[in-house]
């Protein structure tokens, strides 16, 4: 479908991009002018991409006109642009609470001044690689998002967030050669980098399995899927709050979105079950072991963070209901469960990471008991953490709801009990973990705020919360959504919604 | 016992990897020997391309996109070196011991830096026939900044004023800027009217090597700063 005009995708990429460069030379001159800029013209380049969408359905753009193999090619389907924005919506967020949590005092203000260009640049690159069908494009957005999100990191100046900062870089590097080595072995084979042009001409073999296994490897890696999980916590947990909620919201869902787009694009031919089972035993082994290791936890943002350890394994677990032999109608629903849940994860963890800071901004401390006598004191940021809770422990309305159902009747429907029994428990397990904040929240114990945080920022953790429970109550339109330009073998179960 | 799991972990990892390295050596012998990617494709859409050289073709014009997102990688790694800094950077000028300022090594600089500079900006120049282009005279544009910095010439601190902030981001901005006209004007992204893409790739890659010069001799200075901090720490 070449031949339209530039669609407003671009502006998606372009003007995040814009206002990092344009922040990186005016530093903190005029500021609020640039952030407020970027924001507004993101949010309509989003629209505008949902409105075209909406009209001429799934379409594609070739970048500089010269068609794949040659050029570098943009998918924009639903999928796509549920991934967007969801990041849109987290961006946003985000932003206008990071306007108010880099203050004024010195430390802040240097911090304030790389903040904001990594930050555009993280999140222009994450839209790209949304957009993107170009394997190799790929790795360069991950490059760029990796390294914006180290340097992120590192900007809470602590010594465990250099640490984390340092693994976190170490491991991304690793994790992109592998993935690189495995791209590598495809264009070699097919001569080409364009997934639906390696799709078409990849046959079985030893090559193709080497090829998806390297790029498995390195890809979780990057959305640290247990058992490479162990550079998140300290990593997530360690950097400023806003920063922990984008990476954990966004920045993971980076790799399980390459690797969703690439099993579904090369299925059924070149994707050997093994993988797909095996990628399903290491998710539920991260939906225990992380919610284990999150209630032991003794400190907000290490709760939280096992938290995403946990929660980014339900992602994993749809993969084995690809295999081979299984019906389309399951197929097609666990894929847009792992959809579904990847976007409502983000917005309710996005909403607690930044509830967990205002918290921390209050008491000046970070471990569990501090909170006591909180909810109180800051009844909008303790509701704001219920609703995100609420998502997250699976219970209607929240968003987290309907992902867990769609893979429990697919699981159901192929006899399998394990997935049942991982899902059951995750969920108690999330109870578990997440009653450990909100008992000593609503503690009637008398405190004394340390600093009273500025409400702006209470809001916007509230305004993400909001979102969570109102996309948890908007199912059709969101699998309606995901139906346009479903990939082939995954659209049954979607075509059946009304 | 911990040690026991470590050496487990370390186990697996290293069976896993081997793993792969095997299953790689399959892969790879399997392959055709003969394959030859995209090497014809891209010789039959040179005359299209504004350039003469493949390399340069695939770089800024057929995979143009990728390279403006690389550069971006280059600005982000130098503002992620800058927001490391310590709070308080004591920039003592261990580099510019009046030593260093012998007048032999002046001399030697004052003829080497011309020669080096227009060299860069004959690969710059070039880089649209031959191997060449903006990575290379950038490259040594850096290692002008390299020997000025380690001789003493320019202090081993630079500001970071506007103009300093402005060399750095160049490269991507014009880039950048280049896309979003030509997204009004073709319609599509980073597509170069035809008769004007030569120039057009000229003008992006001179500032990209201004931009890749600066930025890699400013990452030099970062360390070399760093440096010093830490031998003034020393007893």
């Amino acid at each position: 479908m070449t031949g339209w005009t530039l669609g407003p995708e671009a502006g998606l990429v372009g003007f995040p991009a814009l206002g990092a460069v344009v922040l990186a030379i005016t530093a903190a001159r005029g500021r609020r002018l640039v952030v407020g800029l970027t924001l507004a013209a993101t949010l309509v380049a989003l629209v505008m991409t949902l409105t075209r969408l909406l009209s001429v359905g799934a379409y594609e753009q070739d970048i500089g006109g010269w068609g794949a193999p040659l050029g570098i090619g943009w998918r924009i389907d639903g999928f796509a642009v549920l991934m967007l924005g969801l990041s849109v919506a987290v961006g946003i967020a985000v932003s206008i609470y990071s306007l108010a949590y880099f203050g004024d005092e010195p430390g802040d203000r240097r911090r304030a001044l790389f903040f904001w260009p990594l930050w555009f640049f993280l999140w222009s690159a994450l839209h790209g690689l949304f957009l993107s069908r170009d394997l190799f494009n790929w790795y360069v957005t991950l490059e760029l998002s990796g390294l914006a999100a180290v340097a992120l990191i590192a900007l809470s100046g602590r010594a465990d967030a250099l640490t984390g900062s340092l693994r976190y870089l170490l491991l991304a590097l690793a994790a992109s050669l592998l993935y690189l080595l495995g791209v590598v072995v495809l264009y070699s084979a097919t001569g080409s980098l364009d997934l639906a042009q390696v799709a078409a001409r990849l046959t079985p073999g030893p090559v193709a399995l080497a090829a998806i296994l390297l790029i498995t490897a390195g890809l979780v890696v990057k959305s640290a899927l247990f058992p490479a999980h162990f550079w998140l916590p300290s990593a997530h947990a360690s950097a400023p709050s806003p920063v922990s909620a984008v990476l954990s919201a966004l920045v993971v869902k980076g790799g399980f979105y390459i690797l969703a787009r690439t099993m579904t694009g090369l299925w059924p031919a070149a994707v050997a079950d093994g993988v797909l089972l095996g990628l399903g035993w290491l998710g539920g082994a991260a939906v225990l072991w992380g919610s284990l290791l999150a209630i032991r936890q003794q400190h907000l943002k290490l709760v939280i963070a096992y938290s995403t350890v946990a929660q980014l394994g339900y992602l994993f677990m749809a993969f084995p209901f690809w295999m081979e032999g299984v019906g389309e109608q399951v197929a097609s629903r666990a894929w847009a469960g792992a959809a579904y849940q990847a976007v409502s994860h983000g917005l309710a963890k996005a909403a607690l990471f930044l509830a967990a800071g205002v918290l921390i901004h209050a008491r000046g401390r970070d471990d569990l008991d501090a909170l006591r006598g909180l909810g109180a004191h800051l009844p909008v940021t303790a509701t704001a953490m219920a609703l995100a809770g609420i998502s997250l422990m699976g219970i209607p309305p929240g968003a987290g709801f309907l992902p867990k159902w769609m893979m429990m009747t697919a699981a159901i429907q192929e006899g399998r009990i394990l997935p049942i029994v991982v899902l059951i428990t995750g969920g108690l397990l999330a109870v578990g973990y997440l009653f450990r904040i909100f008992r000593r929240l609503l503690a009637a114990d008398d405190v004394v705020l340390a600093h009273p945080p500025p409400r702006i920022l209470e809001l916007a953790a509230l305004g993400l919360a909001i979102l969570s429970i109102v996309t948890g109550l908007s199912s059709l339109p969101i699998l309606s959504l995901l139906r346009i330009g479903a990939p082939e073998g995954f659209a049954a179960y979607l075509e059946s919604v009304p | 016992m911990n040690t026991f799991i470590q050496r487990c972990l370390h186990g697996g990892v290293i069976a896993v990897l081997a793993g792969l390295a095997i299953l790689l050596a399959r892969a790879v012998l399997a392959l055709d020997p003969e394959g030859r990617g995209l090497a014809d494709t891209v010789s039959a859409a040179i005359p299209d391309s504004g350039v003469l050289h493949p390399l340069t073709a695939v770089l800024l014009n057929f995979r143009g996109y990728d390279t403006l997102l690389e550069i971006a990688v280059l600005l982000v790694a130098v503002l992620a070196v800058w927001s490391l800094e310590p709070p308080v950077a004591p920039c003592a000028r261990v580099l510019q011991e009046p030593a260093h300022r012998n007048p032999v090594l002046l001399v030697g600089l004052g003829v080497m830096v011309p020669m080096i500079a227009m060299t860069a900006g004959y690969f710059v120049w070039v880089g649209a026939y031959r191997p060449g282009g903006a990575f290379q005279g950038g490259a040594l544009l850096g290692a002008i900044g390299v020997m000025l910095a380690s001789t003493g010439v320019l202090p081993s601190s630079i500001h970071r004023t506007i103009r300093v902030r402005l060399a750095v981001a160049a490269g991507f901005l014009v880039f950048l800027l280049v896309a979003l006209l030509t997204a009004g004007g073709s319609g599509t992204l980073l597509t170069y009217p035809k008769p004007w893409a030569g120039l057009v790739i000229l003008a992006i890659e001179t500032a990209l090597a201004l931009s890749i010069g600066v930025s890699l001799a400013l990452l030099f200075m970062a360390a070399a700063d760093r440096a010093t901090v830490h031998r003034e720490d020393a007893p």
